[in-house]
């Protein structure tokens, strides 16, 4: 799968919230391009094609989107989205924050940072289901990236 | 509260400077009244000494000169007397003098040349003063005149005759005046040796002193002095050179040292008879040789009053600024530390008042900058603490806001799944279960929420301005459209006062309200809801607004749970809600330093009322 071209690259560090997800993007058939990683600073491998994922280094595409969870062991989401955002190759994913958080703080950090959607996980799956939709749809449909 | 709000707070107090109805002589300064009133002192002290010594000693010189005078007075009329008595006598001896005699009884020309001879003795160059000499046989015509061809000088001698006609024989007369120069008669009976009276003897003589004569005089008298003769009845004066026609009156008859002012000069004057003769001698000194060390005087007690005013002068402005200069830095430093500046201590100086006050001034400085400290360290230690305090509750919202809502959402989401899934193999029960499950993980989903919207709003800082209520609360109720909707509602909002408040916050406890009378009036065939204030007349009292509704009501026993959070009057099925509304409300009206109550009664209808300071505008 790895080899594959990675469409959505979905950081999550929650079993829940991952499979909640992707039965979310499945429901919307999304499923076949997306990469799952548990923790920031294998995302951030991932990314820039490093430790585990040196092999993909040559073909190393970036995804069209990354869903990224602010809270993460290892390397957290707003230092991850700080290391994507100041990297010449990487700088052009579009980054969604999909968070718990409605703290105020994180929100304006993460749009300092160059973030290009906050989104708060609701409680209700219905809700987070429909979130998950309009997500997708827009960045993986309706968006024109610049090509690389 | 950090270091510089403790440090400005500036007195506000005006010290009350109302010049205008203080004396000029209280607008000054110490520092130029302390001097001026030493100067005003001093010149009237100086002024009144120098002037009452000045007139002792000006009145015992005075009186050292009036007993000179006396004395001089008194020598210069025995003196005149000497004179004139042994002039007298020479006469008397002439008149005797047996050549005279017998020319007399027997007139002839050797008698004659006889008389003449003895008569030479009496002639211009032995006696200076002689005018002339006459022989009187009768009473009528002198019978011989000497300088021979000389006019008899007067024929009025009638008073010296009779006077002649007896013991001693002789006499002077009165003073007259002869081709504008003073003369007088000194007249003596010549007799026979049966001793009858025959014939007189008159010499005329100029009352004129010579150069010789006013130089002895001028030593007795001293420069200054002036001299008048003349006859005591006042008629004829001489000043023994010449005629003067102002002779000082009253003096024969007083015998007192008189004064009066002389071609304006200030004199004093003593006549005294001359004893034998029917003439009068006064002395006249002038008041300032006398006066001289008065006047001496006078000079130096002005110097000396000078010197002396100057040097208290000096010394007073040295007081007065040893005064003020302390004063002044202490002011100084009393006016750094308003500013916060406590490194100014004052010097200490001498032990005298000023000096312990500024000691005490200094050890005040130093306690109160060491309270201050102290009170710093206080807040500060404090500010940490409420500093750690608070990042410990942010990172634990922090924390319930990320970790709680995920196994909510995961219970949420699982039982959908169960749901979706597994739809065919769950029994009518086993769903009804798993949609209370659900309904339960939201419900908890909404109290997380308005639990992190509660504890949010103490950190959020407040940004007041002015605002006016009234708009907010149509913004409000145009937000709450949807829950107005397909109901039958009055509602009704008032012209509400401007108000000094956060706008998003205030809003938030309009949204609260609002929603909260929506809510509880859904019992009403017409819900009625009227958004109003009370009219606080301009005064300073904050307003108050208040959010009616004739709702369902609460019981006024519980009013005091109403504020509470999750502390709910009703019951979940008959109106929904977590219970944080009205909390958030108080809390939001509590910041900004209002506060918040209710009335209602028990399906009559609620109001809820809350203060806020009124705007500027």
């Amino acid at each position: 799968m790895t080899d594959s071209i990675v469409e959505i690259l979905l950081v999550e560090d929650n079993p829940n919230d991952v499979e909640l997800a992707l039965r979310a993007l499945q429901r919307n058939n999304l499923t076949n391009q997306i990469h799952v990683v548990r923790d920031g600073a294998e995302a951030l491998e991932f990314v820039f094609c490093e430790g585990a994922y040196a092999h993909r280094r040559g073909k190393c595409l970036n995804p069209k989107v990354i869903l990224l969870d602010l809270k993460l062991p290892k390397i957290d989401g707003l230092e991850v989205l700080k290391r994507i955002k100041s990297d010449e190759h990487t700088r052009r994913i579009p980054v969604v924050m999909m968070t718990s958080s409605r703290e105020e703080r994180d929100i304006v950090e993460s749009y300092r940072l160059g973030v290009n959607s906050y989104i708060v996980k609701p409680v209700n799956f219905d809700q987070f289901t429909d979130s998950v939709r309009q997500l997708g749809l827009y960045w993986m449909l309706l968006n024109h990236p610049p090509v690389a | 509260m950090n270091k510089g709000d403790l440090h400005n707070q500036k007195s506000t107090t005006t010290p009350v400077q109302d010049g205008r109805r203080l004396p000029y002589f209280f607008r000054l300064t110490i520092r130029q009244r302390l001097p001026l009133l030493m100067a005003t002192l001093l010149a009237g002290v100086i002024v009144a000494s120098t002037w009452a010594s000045y007139r002792g000693v000006k009145l015992s010189a005075l009186e050292v000169g009036s007993e000179r005078l006396v004395n001089l007075a008194q020598q210069l009329s025995s003196l005149s007397q000497q004179n004139a008595a042994s002039l007298l006598a020479k006469t008397g001896a002439a008149a005797n003098d047996p050549a005279l005699q017998s020319y007399v009884r027997t007139p002839s020309t050797p008698t004659r040349a006889a008389a003449l001879s003895g008569l030479q003795q009496f002639s211009t160059p032995q006696d200076a003063n002689s005018l002339q000499v006459e022989v009187w046989r009768d009473k009528h015509s002198p019978a011989l005149v000497f300088p021979e061809g000389r006019e008899p000088e007067s024929s009025d001698l009638e008073k010296e005759f009779k006077l002649c006609a007896a013991e001693p024989y002789k006499t002077d007369g009165k003073m007259r005046l002869a081709n504008g120069v003073v003369v007088y008669p000194a007249v003596a009976a010549v007799r026979d040796q049966t001793g009858s009276v025959i014939g007189y003897l008159v010499r005329w003589r100029k009352v004129v002193a010579t150069a010789e004569a006013r130089r002895q005089i001028m030593d007795l008298l001293g420069s200054q002095a002036s001299i008048y003769m003349g006859n005591a009845q006042g008629d004829i004066w001489t000043d023994l050179v010449k005629v003067v026609s102002q002779p000082p009156t009253g003096l024969q008859s007083t015998l007192q040292v008189t004064h009066y002012n002389r071609d304006g000069e200030s004199v004093m004057a003593l006549g005294r008879p001359i004893i034998g003769t029917p003439w009068f001698v006064v002395v006249e000194l002038p008041d300032r040789e006398f006066l001289v060390q008065a006047n001496r005087f006078l000079r130096r007690m002005i110097v000396i009053g000078i010197a002396v005013f100057a040097i208290g002068l000096a010394g007073a402005f040295v007081l007065a600024r040893s005064i003020t200069g302390p004063l002044q830095r202490l002011t100084n430093a009393a006016s750094a530390i308003s500013l916060g500046d406590y490194s100014s201590l004052v010097p200490v100086g001498p032990q005298d008042e000023l000096g312990k006050l500024a000691a005490a001034f200094n050890t005040m400085v130093v306690r109160v900058h060491d309270s201050q400290q102290a009170l710093e360290e206080r807040v500060r230690d404090r500010t940490s603490q409420l500093q750690v305090a608070n990042q410990e509750l942010e990172s634990f919202s922090y924390s319930v806001s990320h970790d709680l809502r995920a196994p909510l959402r995961a219970i949420d989401g699982f039982s959908r799944i169960l749901e979706e899934d597994h739809a065919a193999s769950l029994s009518a029960g086993a769903q009804r279960y798993l949609g209370l499950i659900r309904d339960n993980a939201k419900q908890m989903g909404r109290l997380v929420d308005d639990l992190l919207d509660f504890s949010r709003l103490g950190r959020q800082p407040l940004q007041k301005r002015d605002v006016h209520p009234e708009e907010i609360a149509r913004q409000v109720l145009d937000e709450l459209r949807s829950e107005q909707e397909g109901r039958r509602l009055k509602i009704s909002i008032d012209t509400l006062p401007v108000a000094q408040a956060d706008p998003s916050l205030l809003k938030q406890v309009y949204v609260n309200l609002i929603s909260n009378a929506l809510k509880y009036s859904r019992v009403r065939d017409q819900g009625e809801i009227n958004i109003g204030a009370i009219d606080t007349n301009g005064s300073h009292q904050p307003t108050i607004y208040f959010v009616r509704d004739n709702g369902a009501g609460f019981d006024m026993q519980y009013v005091d749970k109403l504020f509470g959070v999750f502390q709910r009057l009703h019951l979940a099925e008959e109106f929904e809600g977590t219970g944080v509304g009205l909390a958030i409300a108080q809390r939001i009206v509590a910041r900004h330093g209002g506060r918040i109550w209710a009335e209602g009664e028990v399906d009559k209808g609620a109001t809820f009322f809350f203060t806020l300071q009124g705007g500027t505008a």
